[in-house]
This record gives structure tokens, C-alpha cells and sequence, in this order.
């Protein structure tokens, strides 16, 4: 008779492996949790681990017009870069996905490129562009630049939930009269509100995590709060900057849970 | 609009007739990126060809004398290709682990991998100051085991760099090595296996080989990235740690030398062109297997 | 008790049912005495939570034997297969190769050889590579390796492809190069799960004939599974048909197909025809008490009493012309008649609602009775077959 058990025992070399990855994901992780513990240590000593527990960091943010202003700016500029890209990407994604155009490849390549260019190049360009147009230092240059950045992740978000949708309903409603834009509106957005609310959040975040771009064209009045926070990183290490590095940390962590959800629900609901 | 298999579609009448369906859907972001994108890379490119004086080759004609450049250039090479493979192999072995979970702890797993992939590098670089300064987590941690603290050198010099490099990179190899070895026929390993092969042959022989088209498309995208880093050597790296992306910074903001910081600009235009055309290419050909 | 032969090539024991009955003519060796089994299973028995994929499963592999296990998804058929090739371990029950005990031997040690329904050849190497991948693992000579290699190619009739990669073959190629590799290294026993199930109807018939010869000019082992009754009758040595996790029904296919011994087999194999009745036997045989039809007249061996299931094959009921007789016989009328090439099925409506079908080989010059006419069915009592009622 055979051992009782399976043959699973562990050798060393497979613990050795599993901590090597745990290493590793630590190694991952660490830098983007560590704000979260030092931002609640208080203003006297900005260390890991933290010598006590205040809020005292998150005063000095809130109390100073600059980082608050930033805030602001950020989460205004965040929310309109995602509504003009989510819109924007979302007449683009349909048109590639279901038209049929001279150029369309090429035109499909040219709107995901931003991805792969550096953004220090995009940065400059738009840098000396802005100066000529009077847009540096306006929200509103600081919302196209953005809005070029998230683009491209709007519609690769899109072009991957258009794939899923059964093009037969849209035929239909074609053989029934209703326009292009109309089977756009009616038939595909309702069946892509998941996809929709995704990209909308990665713009936003996206947006609101830029920095290079936001650095060459933000002025005095229109800054945004990773700017600051370069700013102040490459000057002098101000306490505030813990605090802010937490609330981007903690928007990102809210955006994926909000993505986790929204992919929870689109599988309930298919 | 026309039903994707009409794709083809002769023309009926005798005129010839520009396909058109859907053109307007994309036309607004046409517009913006025109206005946006396009013009502002344009500028780029006609800055680097223009002085005060008007149209020259001066900056070009700096960067290929300046030994500033060379050594940026070589720096920036370096930098990218030793981070690169140090987050490919981290990332492979990450993308490993991965496969071999059931679908639920792998769903676990994978999410600590985005959550740093969605973290905002500037928070990232930020920590990495606490953790590897002279004072910080990672000597405190090493002082209070050793009994001294021994103040290795991690930050403000390549090693710094390479750390923040490396931590933003590794997702951006998990994603497609896992992608490729999920989609690996599970039967090949059982063959494997029945005919004699042992674990690590399998990896070997059969595992490895396999995922080649999707560590090379990995490395391409980590070059791709490395090269327009600013933010991370800007904060870690020391004065010999100056990328391509700083210099253009330096040369935009305090040298205001518009020209040079242009050509510098299409330089690293044109590198990036050339590794994304290689990763097209590269995708195509998996695509086409 | 004596089983007289028939047809005689080589294998070994056939299971008679325990209820016993005049099996068509199988031939038998003194097992026990002569070769022992190449594979012994013992009471294999698979959980997973609450469900029971395999329920204390038995089963001799004899050498050279073609073994077929037969039965619908859900039956254990691949789970015992996966047992076997070491992919799963059983929760309980043992497992022999050779004599040696390999029921928690890891699947790389077994030396078994196996064929995958997707072929899984490595598409990364040549043809050459993939047939020399065992070889190369055994450190293999690469003179050696060379000369095995061809050698099987020439067995499976494409010396040519050596240089080629998978993906350039047909998938009958495929399937072969995969054949070719799990023969190359000499395994004592070859499993293949069902391998023809990717290939097209015409395909398959060829594959069958070559897999066959393959087996028949080598003296392999193998244990083959599939769910198509037509393959497993055609090829296999003996079929094990199996279902809910047991074995239902085992025995040559001849045996297998006309004398069913369960209500299982029989409703597998095409269930018609198939009623419950009491059961008694006398001085010449055994008598069936089926409430409508009366008597029935049944085969000579089987069980002194109680409750069974019977039924007769569909082919072996003929039409009576007057005057003649048969043991069996049963008054109706021609209901409904279908016409399948070769064969014509006609539903003979008997009384009380129950039915017969009647399988007769298709007449041309149609003769044969027409729908609505009055009909005398007849068997002879060999034909009625008794059926023990599937275990639940």
C-alpha cells in the first residue's frame, strides 16, 4: 500500500521561492502604502515608523491655501478631463470599432499613441504651444493637455467593452430606421455604462496623478497638487507632502475598488 | 454605418467613393489631437530646427558635440536597460507565481499588482525618499538587527534610481508574461510530465520557450517607459543620474535654451518611434501564429 | 461454466455477469495461471466534496489487451483515466503496473504512455523534437534517438514531416506525431483520451483502422476512452461501459452489444424495446412474466427470481409470415415506419400502449409490411436478453 497522503509535500526550494516572491511583492507595495502611516504621524518627526498618532499633517494641508488650492484644482481639472475624454473617447472607440473609413488604422494608432510617447515630449511641445495661445497656468490648458494623456486609455477601455456587445442588436436598430448617432446614443452607451464608468474613473485618476505635463503648464493660479508636491519634494521636504501623497494614494485605492465593483456588477448583470 | 464583413465592398456604380461610415465619430477627437497633440509636437520638432538668428541646425550640430549629451544619452541607456532586466526578471518570476494559483488567490495576488500600478509615481518616488535615505526605513530596519546602522548609500545615486525604476516597471512585465502563460496549452505540461519530464525540465523545455514573445514585448515596453522617466531620477538619482527627460527640463526651464531642449526632445521622439514600431511588429507577429 | 469459442485471437478474461447467461463465444484463457494483468485496479474510488466521480472501480488490464472505456460525460471514464496517468490521485483504492504499486506514484515516474484529445504537441519544436521529447528527457544517445524516431514515423506512415512543425500538419498528422510519440519510448501501457473527438467523421474512421493496426501489429496495451459507441465497438478488445462512477457493464463488444446485462447498457447502447417483468426459471430455461404480454420466453441461464429489466435488440425481432413460429411471438399493428439508410425502423404498437421496434435491413422492393397493417413479431428466446436494473 501507497502512502496515505499525496505527495505534496513542499521541498526547500519551493519555500525559497515563496519568499523571494514575497520579498517581491513587498518590495511592490511598500512605497505606495507607506505615505498612509507617516502622513498620521504628526509634524514633529517625519518618519517610518511614525513616534506618535496626529492629524497634525493633515491641519497644515488644509490650512494652507496653496496645497488646498491645488487640491482643488486637481479634483476640478481631474472631473473635466474625464468628462471631455470619457465623451470625446467614447464617439472614438465606436467610430473604430464599428466604421468603416478611409485611414482608419492609421487614425486608430495616431489616437492611441500618446501612450507611448514620452510624456516629457508631449510636455514641451505643449509647453511652447500653450505659451503662444495664453494657456499656461488656466484650467483650461491644463484640461486638454490632460484630456490628450486619458484619451487613449478611455478608448482602449471602450474598444475592449464594445467587443462584448452583440453588434446584431445595432443592425437591427439600423433596419429600423434609427441613425448612426442614434443607435450610438440609444442602443451601444446604455449597454456600456460599465465600461463608461470605468474609463471615466481611470481619466480622472490618471489625470489627477499627472505630473510632467502639469509641471511645464501650471502657473500660480492653476496648479495641481502632484506639481506642488514635485515642487516641494525638489526644494525642501515639506511635512505636507505626506498628507498629499495619502490622498493620492487613497484616490487610487478608492478608484479600483470603485472598478472592482462596477466588474462585479457588469458580471451580474451579463 | 456598414456591418464590419461589408468591409470590403466593391463599389456599385462606376464612380469611385471614399469609405466614410463612422468618420464622424471620430472627427472631434481628430480635432483635438490635431490642436492638442499634433501641433505642439510639431513646434517641437520646428523649435529644434530654429535659433533667435532663425532656421539652423545649431541645436543638432550642440548635441552631437556635447559631452553632456553623450554622457546623459549613455546614462540614460544604462539606466534603462539595467532596470529593465531587473524588472523582467522580478516580474517573471511574479507572472510565475501567479499561474501556478487557483483562480481565486490568483485574483487576490494580481490585485496587489495593480494597486502599485496604480499608485501615482510621485507618491511612490516620495516613499522611496523615507525608505532609503541615510535615516530611513530600510537602515533603521538593517541598524537595529546589525547593532549600527550602516548607512548604505540608496538613495541619490543609480541604486536609487534603479529601485524606483525597477518598483514602477514590474507590472508592466507581470500583465503580459501572465497573459502568455494563462493562454499556454495545460496539456503540454501533463504530456511533459507523463513522458518523464520533471518540473524544472518542463520549465525548461517547454514553459520558457513559449513565453519568449512575451518577455521580449515586455522588455520592449520597459525600454519604451525607461526612456521618458523624469520624475523618478529627478527624485532619487544623484547628478550622474541625469536622464534625457531631466536634461530637456534643465534646458527648457533654467537654461531656456528652447532649440537644444527640442532637438533633445525629437531625439527621444525618434528612439521611442523606433522600439514601439519593433513592438508592433513583434504583437503582429504573435497575432499572426 | 464453459464458454465455447468463437473467433480466435488473443486476450484474456472476460467478466461474465454473475447472473450469467449463454454469451456469444469469447475466448478465454486460464488468467490466473498463465499472464498476469499489466494493469490492476482496486477499488479506485474518486470524492470531490460531496460528489463521488468514481465509486470503488475495479479492473484488470490484460497484456496487449485494448481496453475501451465507454460511457456518457459524467460517467468517471476520464477521471479513472486521469487516476491512471497520475494527473489526480484517488481518495481511496490502489493501483498496479506491472506488479509495482504506483497509486501514489507522481505521474513522471509511471512511464505510461499517453495520447491527448488536442494532440499537446509542443509547438515550438520540429516533428523530429516533439517524438524525441520523451528520449531526450531519458538522456537517450542521439544516435539512438535519431534511429527511434524514424523508426516510429515510418510506424505511423510519415517519414517525411520530420522537419516540420505541428502546426503545419492536418490534424489527423497531428494526431499520429502524437501516437508516434507516446509509442517511442516503449511504455508498457498507452492511454488515449479521446483522441479522435477533434477530427472530422471521415477522419476518425480512418484513424480508428490505423490506431488499430498499430495496436494489433505492436501487442500494445491501451486503455482507450470515448463516448462514441461506434468507435468503442469497432476497436476495443473488450468495453468497459461506465456510469454515475461505476462500471456498468464490461465484456467484448459482441457480448456487450446483444446480451446486455444491465438496463444501463442496454438504454446506452440504443434503448429500445426494454421492459420489466418477473422472472422464473424451469427445467429449460428461464420465463419472464410480463404483465401484457404474458410469458416470454428467455435464455437459458439467469436468475431463479424476481424483479428484471429484458428487452430484445431491435434487429433480431423479425415479422412472421403465416403459418410460421417462433418462441416469442406478439400480435400488432405498424404504427409508424422510419427509414435510416441502411435500416427501417418500424414502431409495432403491441397493446396496453406499450411498443416494439422492429429493425429489419431496408427493403427496396418494398414487401415489407406498410403503416396500419396487422403484424406477427417474433424472437427467438435466445435474443431476449435480462437486464439487471442500474444501480443507483
Amino acid at each position: 500500500m501507497g502512502k496515505r497522503s499525496s505527495p505534496s509535500r513542499r521541498g526547500i526550494a519551493e519555500w525559497l521561492f515563496l519568499l523571494l516572491i514575497g520579498g517581491i511583492y513587498v518590495f511592490l507595495t511598500l512605497p505606495s502604502v507607506l505615505t498612509i502611516p507617516i502622513s498620521l504621524g504628526g509634524s514633529r518627526s517625519v518618519t517610518f515608523p511614525p513616534t506618535e498618532f496626529s492629524l497634525d499633517l493633515y491641519r497644515r494641508f488644509f490650512a494652507s491655501p496653496v496645497w488646498t488650492g491645488s487640491l482643488v484644482e486637481s479634483l476640478i481639472v481631474g472631473a473635466a478631463t474625464a468628462v471631455l475624454a470619457t465623451l470625446i473617447g467614447a464617439f472614438a472607440a465606436y467610430g473604430l470599432a464599428r466604421g468603416n473609413f478611409i485611414g482608419q488604422k492609421l487614425i486608430g494608432a495616431i489616437l492611441l499613441s500618446p501612450i507611448l510617447v514620452p510624456s516629457i515630449v508631449i510636455a514641451l511641445g505643449v509647453y511652447f504651444y500653450f505659451s503662444q495661445m495664453k494657456l499656461i497656468g488656466t484650467t483650461t490648458g491644463l484640461v486638454l493637455a490632460h484630456s490628450i494623456l486619458t484619451i487613449p486609455y478611455v478608448i482602449v477601455v471602450l474598444l475592449s467593452g464594445l467587443r462584448q456587445l452583440d453588434q446584431k442588436i445595432e443592425t437591427a436598430a439600423g433596419i429600423m430606421g434609427a441613425s448612426p448617432l442614434r443607435v450610438f446614443t440609444h442602443v451601444v452607451v446604455p449597454q456600456l455604462r460599465y465600461s463608461l464608468a470605468s474609463a471615466f474613473l481611470f481619466a480622472f485618476l490618471i489625470s489627477f496623478d499627472e505630473t510632467v505635463i502639469s509641471w511645464f503648464i501650471a502657473g500660480t493660479h492653476a496648479t495641481t497638487l502632484p506639481v506642488v508636491m514635485y515642487g516641494s519634494l525638489k526644494v525642501e521636504v515639506a511635512p505636507e507632502i505626506a498628507a498629499a501623497a495619502t490622498m493620492l494614494s487613497l484616490t487610487s485605492i478608492t478608484i479600483i475598488l470603485c472598478y472592482a465593483i462596477f466588474q462585479k456588477q457588469e458580471k451580474s448583470a451579463a | 454605418m456598414n456591418d464590419i464583413s461589408e468591409k470590403r465592398r466593391r463599389p456599385v456604380s462606376g464612380r469611385a467613393r471614399i469609405p466614410l461610415d463612422g468618420f464622424g465619430f471620430i472627427l472631434p477627437s481628430l480635432i483635438l489631437f490635431a490642436a492638442v497633440f499634433a501641433v505642439p509636437i510639431g513646434y517641437v520638432v520646428m523649435f529644434s530646427f530654429q535659433t533667435d538668428e532663425g532656421a539652423s541646425l545649431d541645436g543638432y550640430r550642440w548635441i552631437l558635440d556635447s559631452n553632456l549629451f553623450g554622457r546623459v544619452l549613455w546614462t540614460s541607456v544604462q539606466i534603462a536597460l539595467l532596470a529593465t532586466l531587473v524588472s523582467v526578471i522580478l516580474g517573471y518570476l511574479l507572472a510565475l507565481f501567479l499561474y501556478r494559483l487557483s483562480p481565486r488567490k490568483r485574483a487576490v495576488g494580481l490585485a496587489f499588482v495593480l494597486f502599485p500600478f496604480w499608485t501615482s509615481i510621485l507618491v511612490k518616488s516620495y516613499s522611496l525618499t523615507v525608505l532609503l535615505g541615510r535615516e530611513g526605513v530600510v537602515n533603521s530596519t538593517l541598524g537595529w538587527f546589525l547593532g549600527y546602522n550602516p548607512e548604505l548609500p540608496l538613495i541619490f545615486n543609480r541604486i536609487g534610481v534603479l529601485i524606483g525604476m525597477s518598483n514602477h516597471l514590474v507590472p508592466f512585465v507581470v500583465f503580459p508574461v501572465l497573459a502568455n502563460l494563462l493562454a499556454q496549452d495545460r496539456n503540454l505540461g501533463q504530456a511533459a510530465a507523463i513522458m518523464g519530464a520533471s518540473p524544472f525540465t518542463i520549465f525548461r523545455r517547454v514553459t520558457l520557450p513559449l513565453s519568449t514573445p512575451a518577455i521580449l514585448a515586455a522588455t520592449l515596453m520597459c525600454l519604451i517607459i525607461s526612456f521618458g522617466f523624469f520624475v523618478t531620477p529627478a527624485l532619487l538619482g544623484g547628478r550622474t543620474d541625469v536622464m534625457l527627460a531631466n536634461l530637456i527640463d534643465l534646458f527648457t526651464r533654467e537654461t531656456l535654451n528652447w532649440t537644444v531642449a527640442s532637438a533633445i526632445a525629437v531625439v527621444l521622439l525618434t528612439a521611442s518611434i523606433v522600439l514601439v514600431l519593433a513592438l508592433s511588429r513583434l504583437t503582429g507577429q504573435q497575432k499572426a501564429v | 461454466m464453459t464458454e465455447t469459442l468463437a473467433s480466435p485471437p488473443r486476450w484474456a478474461m472476460d467478466h461474465t455477469h454473475p447472473s450469467g447467461r449463454d454469451a456469444p463465444a469469447q475466448p478465454i484463457r486460464n488468467t490466473m495461471a498463465e499472464t498476469a494483468p499489466i494493469l490492476r485496479m482496486e477499488g479506485l474510488t474518486k470524492l470531490y466534496g460531496a460528489v463521488t466521480a468514481l465509486d470503488n472501480v475495479s479492473l484488470d488490464v490484460a497484456r496487449g489487451e485494448f481496453v475501451t472505456l465507454l460511457g456518457p460525460s459524467g460517467s468517471g471514464k476520464t477521471t479513472l483515466l486521469n487516476i491512471v496517468s497520475g494527473a489526480i490521485f484517488p481518495t481511496s483504492g490502489a493501483l498496479w503496473l506491472d506488479g509495482r504499486d504506483i497509486t501514489w506514484v507522481e505521474a513522471r515516474r509511471r512511464g505510461i504512455g499517453m495520447v491527448f484529445q488536442n494532440f499537446a504537441l509542443m509547438p515550438h519544436l520540429s516533428i523530429f523534437e516533439n517524438i524525441a521529447f520523451p528520449l531526450r528527457v531519458r538522456k537517450v544517445a542521439n544516435a539512438e534517438v535519431k534511429e527511434r524516431v524514424m523508426e516510429a514515423l515510418e510506424l505511423i506512415r510519415l517519414p517525411g514531416v520530420a522537419a516540420r512543425k505541428p502546426k503545419q500538419l492536418s490534424g489527423g498528422q497531428q494526431q499520429r506525431v502524437a501516437i508516434a510519440r507516446a509509442l517511442v519510448y516503449r511504455p508498457p501501457v498507452i492511454l488515449m483520451d479521446e483522441p479522435l473527438g477533434a477530427l472530422d467523421r471521415k477522419l476518425r474512421h480512418q484513424m480508428q483502422f490505423e490506431i488499430k493496426r498499430i495496436h494489433d501489429d505492436l501487442g500494445l496495451s491501451m486503455i482507450y476512452v470515448t463516448h462514441d459507441q461506434e468507435e468503442a465497438l469497432t476497436m476495443s478488445d473488450r468495453v468497459c461501459l461506465m456510469g454515475a462512477g461505476r462500471i456498468q457493464d464490461i465484456g467484448a463488444p459482441q457480448r456487450i452489444y446483444s446480451s446486455p446485462a444491465t438496463e444501463f447498457s442496454a438504454d446506452f447502447f440504443g434503448g429500445t424495446n426494454i421492459f420489466r417483468a418477473t422472472v422464473s426459471r424451469g427445467p429449460d430455461g428461464t420465463t419472464l412474466h410480463h404483465e401484457v404480454f404474458g410469458p416470454v420466453l428467455g435464455p437459458g441461464a439467469g436468475p431463479q427470481s424476481g424483479e428484471v429489466g429484458w428487452m430484445v435488440r431491435p434487429e433480431q425481432l423479425r415479422f412472421l409470415p403465416p403459418g410460421e413460429g417462433a418462441d416469442n411471438e406478439l400480435a400488432g399493428v405498424v404504427r409508424d415506419i422510419t427509414l435510416s439508410g441502411q435500416l427501417t425502423h418500424y414502431a409495432v404498437a403491441v397493446s396496453d400502449g406499450l411498443e416494439f421496434t422492429v429493425a429489419c435491413l431496408t427493403n427496396h422492393a418494398t414487401r415489407g409490411p406498410f403503416e396500419g397493417d396487422q403484424v406477427r413479431i417474433g424472437w427467438s428466446r435466445q435474443a431476449t436478453a435480462i437486464l439487471k436494473p442500474t444501480e443507483q
